[in-house]
């Protein structure tokens, strides 16, 4: 595979100051997801904690939550695929217009709505990301929003060190800072995908559709072409 | 390779190989299917959910996704959360 087009093209048109900022994402996250591997084997098995992987079984079990910035994610297993081993799906914990929803800790988490999902997140087996997707609203519940709304949701997404899971969490963080053009190409996919039918909410529930958008990832490729972005710019 | 490459590639080398799923309990997918990879808490109630989901969801979904949707790209605004809430009773109420 190949560096993608969609961020080179974003990297391109962006000013020396969002390069730098998106160059020192893309440095936490390598960075956190080597210690991770170095300190538990790899990225799965420190959410798995060498426990054996059951289909659908959240890792780790009671999902790791930021109350701070409503960004919430798991790690499960349960799709065939020659290419991924799991995947990981983020939620932001949002009211129905799509502001942010606060939670008191200790209290029961939800009642009536779920978390919205994001994005999900295709990892292989040695946890390598290797492709980004979206998921029918009737696969993780909560609200739904429009491709703007929900990117406006990806950008506050943040995991702030969360005991026990601090490398991935900074992994996460900068990771999804760094794929935020490709996040925002697979929403508007999604989105019209979604366009086609004339049903909204019929296409919502429609038990037939589970993926709705699917883009490949070449993590190293992309960081490669990061680093020959900056160093055109002389950075 | 560029550093940032090159150090990946390093812990990808030395990374540990997880196996495959074991199989889950059908009846955990099959009770889930409306909620399956939702967050914890909602999936720990999915009973629940699956039948008051099936209503709230489709009203829901026609009036806020298609409406709000469009709204909130613009503005996220506190406008169509109270259409919404309104309209939609118990599934969007906070």
């Amino acid at each position: 595979m190949t560096a993608s087009q969609a961020l080179l093209r974003h990297w391109r048109n962006a000013t020396d100051a969002q390069v730098v900022a998106i160059l020192r994402d893309a440095r936490r996250s390598v960075a956190a997801f080597a210690d991770a591997t170095a300190a538990s084997g790899s990225l799965l098995q420190s959410w798995i904690e060498g426990r054996e992987v059951v289909e659908f079984e959240h890792y780790p079990p009671d999902d790791l939550v930021d109350l701070r910035s409503g960004s919430q994610f798991y790690y499960h297993s349960h799709r065939d695929g020659e290419l991924e081993h799991g995947h990981l799906h983020l939620f932001w914990h949002a009211t129905a217009s799509g502001r942010r929803r606060y939670m008191r800790q200790g209290r029961r988490r939800w009642t009536r709505t779920a978390p919205t999902h994001l994005f999900a997140i295709s990892l292989d087996t040695r946890g390598l990301p290797v492709a980004l997707f979206t998921v029918n609203r009737w696969v993780t519940d909560g609200h739904w929003f429009d491709a703007a709304c929900a990117m406006a949701q990806v950008e506050r997404f943040a995991m702030g060190d969360v005991e026990g899971h601090e490398l991935s969490c900074r992994w996460l963080s900068g990771f999804v800072q760094l794929y935020r053009p490709l996040v925002e190409d697979l929403l508007v996919k999604r989105d019209r995908r979604l366009a086609r039918r004339s049903d909204l909410a019929q296409a919502l529930d429609d038990r037939r559709l589970e993926l709705l958008s699917h883009i490949p990832i070449d993590w190293t490729a992309d960081l490669d072409a990061l680093e020959a972005e900056t160093a055109r710019r002389g950075m | 390779m560029s550093n940032l490459s090159s150090s990946l590639s390093r812990a990808l080398a030395s990374a540990v190989v997880t196996a495959a799923a074991l199989a889950g309990s059908p009846a955990m997918a099959a009770c889930c299917a409306g909620a399956k990879c939702g967050t914890k808490q909602s999936t720990s109630k999915c009973g629940a959910k699956a039948k008051c989901g099936a209503k709230c969801g489709a009203k829901c979904g026609a009036k806020c996704g298609a409406k709000c949707g469009a709204k909130c790209g613009a503005k996220c605004g506190a406008k169509p959360a109270a259409k919404c809430s309104a309209k939609c009773g118990a599934a969007t109420k906070q």
